[in-house]
């Protein structure tokens, strides 16, 4: 616009109207990826010196309430929950690892200590909030697959695809995210319920509990107001088990099978697309590779 | 036109457009105003036409890098050239067939032609994915549900636009716009 003459410009637009047309109706998305990924990286990051302070600042004025960790009770109930995520997260390996003995063939190849976190700000989201940007990338360590909390114990999504300085993470929550398995705390630790839940795309998960029934035959029903923990050995590595995905807020008779309970579960820090800031789990041999790499720099 | 001023005017309403849209969308939907359609509507409502087209089209494409797009049954995204590019011009187009009728100093002139630019975008750019949906994307669309948010949030983008104009109107004489003095320049003044 600011070079070309007039005569040039009478041309050059039609022609560029008519490439975007052709690259926006006839050329597959698969096609464009490969060489439109680098330039909306490149303008993602242009983009964010505004909106990584406005997003914080948004956040800021109009924060997602997650838990307080500042006043002492808020401390408290910090420690219990990370301690509460770390005890369900022992046992379900525990249990994990029993199966394995029994069916003789124990194969770890990671342990809940082998792995690191990182903090990372939210310089942008998605409109449709089915992505969240965050300010880390493979520099730090940071792969596709990892997994990414809000305050250490509560579930936000997984890590899809990581460039150079920054990477994007898919919430749970979001349409696209695919389905889960999580477990409902019926009863402290000691009662459990499977469910495999589905993103409504509207900031919740609906999914059908287990019928499971006590020993003199009463159905085992969750509530409003129980806690639902990721258990979900083939989508989520194991460091991921056990995290918080949400509490129940509502229970209602499933439509597809009428003896079992539908329930819809919201994430108890909110809005996940409204989140500022994040701590991602990376496998700490990549992180130490990460630091390695900075050194040397 | 301040090309340099435009340039700056712009980066912001992206920023603005990544950062403050979840913030502002209303509940737990995602009905939420577009700051990049209100700059645009300015530049459309003054600017030379043909400089108004390469603007459309410039942050169309800007739009379309910055927009990643879920791929359906994966967790995955997509970004595709094009769609935003044409609907941002066809949405300028709009607005430079009917800017001669309006009032333009007015601030509720720009959140209603806005509007009419955010409904116009919304409309082709759902047209356009649905197509791509249904020829080769898997890209995760319902057409129906993204047409009734998009146009809920074209009326979003038109209040904003009102809104935006207090600040917008007094500036584009730093963008270079010329606003033409007219009757109405005595009653704009008080805006």
């Amino acid at each position: 616009m600011v070079i070309l003459t007039p005569k040039l410009t009478k041309k050059a637009l039609p022609l560029a109207i008519g490439a975007c047309v052709v690259l926006a109706l006839v050329v597959p998305a698969r096609w464009q990826r490969d060489w439109v990924g680098p330039f909306g990286q490149l303008a993602t990051l242009l983009v964010a010196p505004v909106s990584g302070p406005v997003k914080r600042l948004a956040h800021f004025v109009a924060p997602t309430p997650v838990p307080a960790s500042d006043s002492f009770v808020g401390q408290l109930k910090q420690e219990n929950d990370e301690l509460r995520t770390q005890l369900l997260a022992e046992r379900a390996e525990a249990a994990r690892l029993r199966t394995l003995l029994e069916q003789q063939r124990v194969m770890i190849t990671q342990t809940p200590g082998g792995v690191t976190h990182l903090p990372a700000s939210v310089i942008a989201a998605s409109s449709d909030n089915t992505m969240l940007t965050v300010r880390a990338g493979t520099r730090d360590g940071l792969g596709a697959g990892d997994v990414a909390t809000v305050n250490f114990v509560h579930l936000l999504g997984k890590v899809n695809a990581a460039r150079t300085r920054d990477a994007s993470v898919v919430p749970i929550t979001a349409k696209n995210a695919g389905d889960i398995e999580g477990v409902v705390i019926v009863d402290g630790l000691t009662m459990t319920l499977k469910a495999r839940l589905s993103p409504t795309g509207k900031g919740t998960l609906v999914g059908d509990v287990e019928d499971k029934r006590t020993e003199d035959g009463k159905a085992i029903e969750p509530q409003v107001g129980q806690d639902v923990r990721l258990l979900d050995n083939a989508g989520w590595p194991q460091t991921a088990q056990m995290l918080i995905i949400g509490v129940i807020e509502d229970v209602r008779p499933s439509p597809r099978q009428p003896l079992r309970k539908q329930i819809t579960v919201r994430p108890q820090v909110g809005d996940l697309s409204r989140v500022g800031e994040v701590v991602m789990q990376m496998p700490l041999q990549r992180e130490r590779l990460a630091s390695e790499r900075e050194d040397s720099r | 036109m301040n090309k340099l001023a435009l340039v700056l005017v712009a980066w912001v309403a992206l920023g603005l457009e990544l950062s403050l849209r979840p913030a502002l969308a209303l509940g737990a939907t995602t009905i939420s105003p577009s700051f990049v359609i209100c700059i645009l509507t300015l530049v459309a409502m003054f600017a030379q036409p043909s400089a108004v087209r390469w603007t459309a089209l410039l942050l169309g494409l800007a739009v379309d890098l910055l927009t990643a797009l879920p791929i359906a049954n994966a967790a995955s995204d997509t970004r595709i050239v094009g769609p935003s590019a044409i609907a941002f011009v066809l949405a300028a187009q709009l607005v430079l067939s009917v800017r001669s009728v309006m009032m333009r100093r007015n601030p509720l002139t720009l959140g209603v032609l806005a509007m009419l630019a955010a409904l116009a975008t919304a409309i082709a750019l759902v047209t356009v994915f649905t197509v791509r949906s249904w020829m080769f994307d898997p890209i995760a669309w319902s057409a129906t549900s993204e047409l009734w948010t998009r146009c809920a949030s074209a009326v979003y983008t038109g209040v904003l636009g009102s809104l935006l104009a207090f600040a917008l109107l007094p500036l584009a004489p730093v963008l270079g716009l010329k606003i033409e003095t007219t009757m109405m320049a005595g009653r704009a003044a008080k805006y």
